[in-house]
């Protein structure tokens, strides 16, 4: 009896704890996710100031895997530079395969590239409007934010959801405009269809943060966008609608504000020492430190692979063609012509331990903080010793770039990481730009002295700026010692202003070459070329003659044309044209039949 | 069911049940009559009835029961296989059973000594099986299961539990050939795009481990009427492990297993050396027109020249460059100036796969103590096993415990406990799969580079023109200190009651503790051209904490001799806590990796970790019942709610039923009883579920991320930036279960005793299947949760057939098993987007496999290459490519078949062009035994399964500046060597080539193979020598004895799953290992 009765209380105790187990099992199923916020935690001051640092973050595309290549936000250097006559893709030929197709100008819908690039634009649009929803929540809550912030908040954010558009505008002819939720009302983001250009809502949005951003930066921060940085923003958008009219006040009103100054040496512009200065008026910050490298991420890409330096892929080498624009004539002054420019000596095909004598040609000393090349010092980092720095010559020429390497001086701002990267800002706005673009209305307008003075400011500056130094007489590299006459400049370099009677500001025609070409050589490789030469129609013919001119350099481009009617815009990613279809329309002119 | 059949050649120590069923209890009752008073109160008139029991060769058979038929009554034989049975009606008949042998019923007709001398079983239908929960007899189970045994898996030379799956039908196993890498099992075929891991249960620890030496027997619950007991996990099938253990009155067995060898490659790639690499630079040159070719290394002449030097670049003995004074292994920020690292060039060319691999030592030793008294049976295994990998410097080492002890204190309570501990260390560079793993930097590798340079520092690729890989001599020796380290300790401890008759009740608390650390340190490989600055250390640990609970009842009686019902419920509760921490640091003072610790880096200071956790409670139920064991009937029901989904959804009931019919029970068969000693049919149906679709899919998170939204919006240089959030998951609330319902039909046949077979025809239909519905990039670059929208189906066909037989005396046995499987795998619906389709991941900006409706998951996708073009003309005519401007088309290229025939080649043409999936696989095991002397065997084959050959887009393409395959400089067109460029492999050698390296169907090869898996010769020493010991036995083993197959790569076994399923992308060589060992019991 006592051993049925024991039984009996153990199954008892049993089926208990098993009835206990049971009704608890509502608290024993719930396991919410740890080390995450939810909505509304981001529904507060502190929230809404995170979102829109999220979306800032975005400015330098690093947002996914390989944004670097196929997004190349901020910098452009693959859709604005690659794809024109200042750059090659580089590197070797298998490597970054996708970009091959964008340098052939035979890209297709289902080439990652466009999908990454599109991916990343909307990716900080909807950071931008995230903020946006988030901080009209806020306002509505018990916690607001201070009104005059709010609205700086709200500037801001429509401020960075007009340049992310204004970024997928560059590379996508027709795009659509995607807005809050609360803005759009009944229509779902995803029904907006890209039945065009998306100018007006570019323009409107930089409007209002024109109207509600301080003349200084917001909270005293560097990289926050202030009333200016709109203003130049706008009038980039209108000058890529080459409505000269609309930008011109814009411009005036930036250079009239005298918030801004060209610095005194051309590098300083490049230089990670002299970042946000008085000439900057907007720049994507980057920085390194022990735990993250919130970068450019061009940086590393663009290394040179081998050399003291060498810690890079070797992406990115300009073209003997921007070489040669560089060449100046006795008088310092640019050849506008192409035609009526000399080749110059290269070292292509040149192993660093045979024999090679860089050009003496005169040449504006801008080109030795544009392009690296054998026989000049780069960046303090040594000598330039050719062939044996470069990845591999025979897929991208003899040359490197050097605006996004930090000087050796500057190691130490960058002592982080494994040197692949660096905190190299990049300087997206800056009064140069707005000066060229107002000598561009001036052209526009006939006032050829007023464009001529506004390029001899450029020109005056580059004139004054330090030039790279160290003449070397060292011509073959074979690991003896280089000599080196450091109180020499590197190489013949020459600039001089246009004079009041120059040949170049004698009639429309020529004035705009000029400034053109001024632009090309003040900002090259720095991701405007392909774009420009699109507004300014030449596109077509600039690149046409370049592939026959350079194939030398890249074997691969034999056969390749490049059609304005059709190359002048990257088509739609196939892939998000299959997720909204009837929504969004491809490019017709990479409709297939 | 389909029985897994073995004869028993002598190993009666490993073929004991699981001890669970009350009889014994009920013969300790019995015991306890037998010491008290004598009985002689009795009607009828009763005997004590004694005798022996022994084997076919007279040895005396411990642990055999002896049942008065048709009651409880009864008691085992003790160590010497005597026995006695008092109280046993003259007219009784004793049935005398013990696993493995064949039963007997002895008609007592007074007699008061009964011997008996047992044989052996060849066709072990009363062996028991596990089922979950439970156990069942093989001859009553309606569903389907394969089951494994001891004797099988001994044989096998492997080193992880999941290698063992392989003998079973309907399984298919991917070895990872790493060492101690185990392999990845599917159970027929694929149920969802998502998880597809079956669920392992050791002693019923959901998760458990274990090491294949403890395993007594493996079921593989391959349909859901068998798998429905373990509901919303079951989906992927389950694999149910009992570990090993005593028998009762079994004298103390000790078993000493040791085995060691040797492992070698067996494939290597056939690749240029450095001359013909030259004649191959300058052979693409003159195929792209350039005429004034020059490489940094071979030279600007009209024939490639090969340097003394490769740095610096193209010197000569003799040059002063070479001079050793200039030598310099310092780099910039440690002495301001850079390397100069002098590298003479190897001129025969470097075999780097040959460099990096070796004779792989193996040694495996084990330990096992068996043994049991009346009441208390235990088992306790020790293992050590040390694998070197067939790479240098790496391997496996592992030490295992297992102790596991029943006992029965009172004769209606059984308590016990089985519990494994398994500590694992590997070590050294083990990559696999991947363009970074060493097995690829050994073809990425140019043959002019030399190992080591001329002070004897590793060479590399800081020579121009040599590419960006890195030496695999330098990863393997500088990993050597990386460490995996794995400690697990699970188990369970138990307690049952027997409440009445036929009534138990039992209670589980099962754990699973796992522990891992990891250590690396990657070393600045100084020769390398895209070498870092800082040696790095990365650590972390991790670890599991999960328990489970479980409770069941069950209920067994027979009604009248004819109802045999059992019934039972139970309970179960899991909890799962996952945690890590990581760090890092880089910049050390000292390279001593005992000084490389994260204490002592400079720089670099990370650290990271973050928890998990789910949770899962369960109630369930299965009622058997049968009649006359003629017809059979088990149904099962599971209701299980999880953490992983919102309370509107957590709960979900999953129900199947499982049908049988044994045809030989019946009057009508009695024609054939002689003859045919089964023939069941069989019939399931149920529903099991996938929850594994990662924690919290219903929340919507935002989270914070330093690369990816933190910004130094100060403008500060030196910063992490500010504090940036960004939306990182979509929560999808309404996420619910997957549920795959299962059709199965079987029959299962044993003929004359020798020969059995089964078949089973099968469906898996899954239906709310998960998918991360796409959502479109104008909503941004969140995550997007899953939704329940696709569907998967899967049919096929799994058979066995075994055939067992003595002959020439009974002195030669024989027995071979062949196994085969077939499914078909199709994905029905994905989501309600017409025309969505799932990518494998990019490789170098490629991708190869897709899968959407209509597809099996996945296949590969690309171009079709239809030839090579011959001439220009025959280029011209065909359809551009790529695109309407496109000019790839010429003499030597590729000509891409114009798929959607609208005159032009694009990614529109691109089409599905071969799956990975086997149209059928099957293995064939041959034991046979002769006077001690035995024989294994086993080979295994896969029919139809295609493969992608990515390595010959590195090997056979210009991808990037390494090593090229012979072909490439003799089978490719227009090739000099080549006679008749009809007959080309590959396209023309040029200096770009990327659109010949589209994926396309020129990479797509058949990788059906026949392999014979291991080749076993075994002889019992005892016949010579007669010693005391229970056995000794001594064996020669050699394992991937040979393989045949059309495929070029360096194995067309590749254990790559899900998407990826199918790309060779540089998988780690099987190794060919020499196996001899000995085995002692004592």
């Amino acid at each position: 009896m006592k051993k049925i009765f024991t039984k009996i209380f153990i199954a008892c105790m049993m089926v208990n704890s098993i009835v206990i187990l049971y009704s608890c099992s509502e608290d024993f199923l719930l396991k919410e996710p740890p080390g995450v916020a939810s909505g509304p935690v981001m529904e507060s001051p502190e929230g809404v100031e995170a979102l829109l640092i999220g979306a800032y973050s975005d400015l330098n595309g690093t947002s996914h895997y390989r944004s670097d290549f196929g997004g190349s936000m901020g910098s452009n250097w693959v859709y604005g530079s690659v794809a024109s006559d200042d750059c090659y893709k580089g590197s070797s030929s298998g490597d970054q395969n996708d970009c091959n197709p964008i340098e052939r100008y035979e890209t297709l819908p289902t080439n990652l590239y466009v999908a990454v690039r599109w991916g990343d634009c909307y990716d900080g649009v909807s950071r931008a409007n995230e903020t946006l929803e988030r901080l009209w929540a806020t306002q509505t809550g018990n916690r607001p934010i201070k009104d005059s912030r709010a609205k700086e908040i709200e500037a801001e954010a429509k401020f960075l959801r007009a340049w992310f558009h204004f970024e997928a505008s560059k590379v996508f002819e027709k795009i659509p405009y995607i807005k809050t939720k609360t803005e759009l009302g009944e229509t779902l983001p995803e029904n907006i269809p890209n039945s065009g250009p998306v100018w007006d809502e570019i323009e409107a949005d930089l409007q209002y943060a024109i109207d509600n951003l301080p003349e200084e930066h917001p909270l005293g921060e560097v990289g926050r966008a202030n009333k200016y940085a709109a203003m130049a923003v706008k009038a980039h958008v209108h000058m890529y609608q080459n409505e000269f009219d609309e930008a011109k006040p814009l411009l005036d009103n930036i250079i009239e504000s005298h918030q801004y100054e060209l610095v005194e040496n051309y590098y300083d512009n490049y230089n990670q020492a002299t970042e946000n200065n008085k000439e900057s008026i907007f720049e994507i910050q980057a920085s390194t430190s022990s735990t993250s490298h919130t970068r450019i991420k061009l940086a590393g890409v663009v290394f040179p692979q081998a050399g003291p330096a060498g810690i890079g892929w070797g992406f990115f080498q300009p073209s003997q063609d921007l070489f040669e624009a560089f060449q100046v004539t006795n008088d310092g002054l640019p050849i506008l012509d192409d035609e009526e420019r000399v080749p110059l000596e290269n070292d292509m095909g040149i192993a660093s331990s045979e024999e090679f004598i860089p050009t003496d040609h005169p040449l504006d000393p801008r080109v030795d903080w544009t392009i690296m090349r054998r026989g000049v010092d780069f960046l303090g980092w040594g000598i330039c010793e050719g062939a044996g720095w470069i990845r591999e010559q025979s897929n991208g020429g003899p040359y490197m770039t050097k605006k996004f390497m930090h000087t050796k001086e500057n190691a130490k701002l960058n002592v982080y990481g494994s040197g692949f990267n660096n905190g190299q800002n990049f300087r997206l706005y800056r009064l140069s730009h707005v000066l060229l673009w107002r000598a561009e209305v001036a052209v526009e307008e006939d006032d050829l002295s007023y464009a001529r003075e506004l390029v001899n400011q450029i020109r005056n500056r580059a004139r004054g700026s330090d030039v790279v130094m160290g003449r070397v007489s060292t011509y073959v590299f074979d690991g003896r010692p280089i000599e080196v006459d450091w109180s020499k400049p590197a190489a013949n370099y020459k600039i001089e202003p246009y004079p009041k009677n120059a040949d170049a500001f004698s009639s429309k025609e020529k004035a705009r070459k000029a400034v053109r070409l001024e632009q090309r050589l003040e900002f090259a490789t720095e991701g405007m070329r392909f774009y420009d030469l699109r507004r300014w129609g030449i596109d077509g013919e600039v690149l046409n003659n370049f592939i026959e001119k350079d194939s030398q350099f890249r074997s691969f481009m034999r056969g390749a044309t490049y059609d304005p009617e059709k190359d002048d815009y990257w088509p739609l990613p196939q892939s998000q044209l299959d997720l909204q279809k009837g929504v969004l329309q491809q490019d017709p002119a990479y409709e297939s039949k | 069911m389909s029985l897994l059949l073995c004869i028993c050649i002598g190993v009666r120590q490993t073929s004991a049940s699981e001890s669970s069923s009350s009889l014994f209890s009920e013969n300790s009752s019995i015991g306890e009559g037998e010491s008290g008073s004598s009985n002689f109160n009795s009607m009828q008139q009763n005997l004590m009835v004694r005798g022996k029991v022994t084997d076919s060769s007279g040895a005396p058979l411990p642990g055999v029961t002896i049942v008065v038929k048709g009651t409880s009554q009864g008691t085992i034989t003790d160590s010497e296989g005597n026995y006695s049975l008092p109280n046993v009606p003259s007219d009784a008949t004793l049935v005398f059973s013990f696993v493995g042998m064949i039963t007997q019923e002895i008609l007592v007709e007074g007699q008061s000594v009964i011997n008996v001398k047992m044989e052996e079983e060849i066709i072990r239908l009363e062996e028991v099986v596990a089922v979950g929960y439970s156990t069942r007899r093989a001859g009553e189970i309606t569903s389907s299961i394969s089951k494994i045994d001891a004797t099988t898996i001994e044989k096998m030379p492997i080193i992880d539990a999941s290698e063992a799956l392989r003998t079973a039908s309907g399984v298919t196993v991917r070895t990872n050939h790493t060492p101690g890498g185990g392999a990845s099992i599917l159970i027929r075929g694929l149920g969802t795009i998502n998880d597809n891991n079956p669920l392992w249960v050791v002693d019923g620890v959901p998760g458990g481990n274990v090491n294949p030496n403890d395993i007594e027997s493996i079921s593989i619950l391959k349909d859901a009427a068998s798998a429905a007991i373990y509901g919303a996990r079951a989906a992927g099938g389950v694999i149910l492990v009992t570990t090993k253990t005593g028998r009762r009155n079994q004298k103390p067995q000790v078993r000493v297993d040791i085995k060691s060898g040797i492992s070698q490659n067996s494939n290597y790639y056939d690749m240029l050396n450095t001359r013909e690499y030259g004649e191959l630079l300058w052979l693409e040159a003159k195929n792209s027109g350039v005429t004034d070719f020059s490489h940094p290394l071979y030279g600007s002449g009209p024939e490639p020249d090969i340097p003394d030097y490769i740095f610096p670049p193209r010197a000569k003995e003799g040059d002063p460059s070479v001079d050793p004074s200039l030598y310099d292994d310092k780099m910039i920020h440690e002495d301001g100036d850079d390397t100069y690292l002098i590298m003479r060039a190897n001129k025969e060319g470097t075999d780097w796969l040959r460099e990096a691999d070796r004779n792989a030592f193996f040694l495996e030793a084990n330990l096992g103590l068996t043994g049991g008294s009346e009441k208390t049976v235990y088992s306790f295994q020790a293992g050590y096993l040390n694998e070197e990998g067939i790479l240098k410097w790496t391997g496996f080492d592992r030490y295992n415990l297992r102790s596991n002890v029943t006992s029965n204190p009172t004769d209606w309570l059984e308590i016990g406990e089985r519990v494994g501990i398994t500590y694992s260390e590997s070590y050294g560079n083990q990559g696999n799969h991947a363009e970074d793993a060493v097995v690829s930097w050994c073809y990425r590798m140019p043959p002019i580079v030399p190992v080591y340079d001329i002070m004897g520092n590793y060479a590399g690729t800081r020579a121009p023109g040599t590419g960006n890989a890195q030496n695999p001599i330098f990863l393997l020796d500088k990993n050597q200190w990386d460490k995996r380290k794995r400690m697990n300790v699970s188990g369970n401890a138990y307690a049952q009651i027997n409440l009445l008759e036929g009534l138990s009740a039992r209670t589980t608390f099962g754990f699973y503790h796992n522990s891992y650390f990891y250590r690396d340190i990657n070393y600045v490989e100084k020769a390398f051209s895209e070498r870092g600055k800082y040696d790095y250390l990365g650590e972390g640990s991790n670890y599991t904490l999960q328990w489970n609970w479980t409770n069941t009842l069950e209920y067994s009686n027979t009604f009248a001799n004819l109802h045999r019902v059992t019934a039972m419920v139970g309970t179960e509760a899991i909890d799962n806590n996952y945690r890590y921490t990581d760090a890092s640091r880089s910049e050390f003072f000292s390279q001593d990796p005992n000084y490389i610790q994260l204490a002592t880096g400079l720089q670099g200071i990370n650290n990271g970790g973050n928890t998990s956790s789910w949770s899962l409670f369960s109630v369930f139920g299965r009622l058997n019942y049968s009649y006359a064991n003629k017809y059979f009937f088990e149904g099962v029901v599971r209701r299980d709610g999880s953490s992983r989904f919102s309370e509107g959804n957590r709960y979900a009931v999953f129900p199947a039923f499982s049908l049988g019919w044994e045809l030989t029970e019946e009057n009508f068969m009695d024609s054939t009883s002689d003859w045919l000693n089964q023939f069941k049919l069989r019939f399931g149906y149920g529903e099991t579920g996938n929850d594994r679709i990662g924690n919290y899919n219903s929340y919507t998170n935002y989270n914070i991320d330093y690369f990816h939204s933190f910004y130094p919006i100060t403008g500060d240089n030196v910063t992490t930036g500010t504090t940036g959030f960004y939306m990182s998951a979509l929560g999808n609330p309404n996420v619910k279960w997957e549920t795959t319902k299962t059709t199965n039909f079987g029959i299962d046949a044993v003929i004359n005793r020798k020969l059995n077979f089964s078949i089973d025809i099968w469906n898996r239909k899954t239906t709310d299947m998960l998918y991360p519905k796409q959502i479109p990039l104008i909503a941004g670059r969140v995550s997007a949760p899953s939704i329940n929208i696709g569907e998967m189906n899967n049919n096929g066909i799994d058979f066995e057939l075994g055939y067992n037989d003595r002959i020439f005396n009974n002195e030669l046995q024989y027995n071979f098993n062949l196994n085969l499987s077939h499914y078909k795998n199709e994905i029905v619906k994905l989501s309600d987007v017409a025309g969505e389709f799932l990518t494998g991941d990019d490789h170098r900006e490629m991708v190869y496999t897709r899968a959407e409706k209509g597809t099996s998951f996945p296949e590969f996708y690309g171009y079709v290459v239809e030839g090579i073009f011959q001439t220009e003309e025959e280029a011209a005519a065909h359809p551009k490519a790529f695109g309407p401007n496109g000019t790839y088309n010429k003499p030597g290229h590729y000509k891409y078949k114009d798929v959607d025939g609208n005159g032009v080649i694009d990614s529109n043409d691109r089409t599905y062009i071969g799956s990975p999936h086997p149209d059928l696989t099957g293995g064939l095991n041959i034991d046979l035994s002769y006077k001690g002397i035995s024989l294994t065997t086993y080979l295994y084959f896969s029919y139809g399964n295609k493969m992608i050959n990515y390595v010959r887009r590195w090997i056979d393409f210009k991808q990037f500046q390494g090593g090229r395959s012979k072909d490439r400089l003799y089978n490719s067109w227009g090739s000099p060597y080549l006679e008749d460029n009809t007959k080309a492999k590959l396209p023309i050698a040029e200096m770009s080539d990327t659109e010949s390296q589209q994926p396309s169907s020129a990479f797509v090869e058949d990788a059906s193979f026949l392999r014979m898996e291991y080749l076993r010769l075994g002889y019992d020493l005892n016949r010579l020598f007669h010693t005391n010991l229970r056995g000794i036995n001594i064996f020669g083993q050699v394992s991937n004895v040979f393989t045949i197959s059309g495929y070029s790569g360096l194995d067309p076994e590749v254990n790559r799953g899900g998407r990826n399923m199918g790309i060779d992308a540089g998988a780690w060589p099987t190794p060919r290992r020499f196996t001899v060992g000995f085995t002692f019991d004592i």
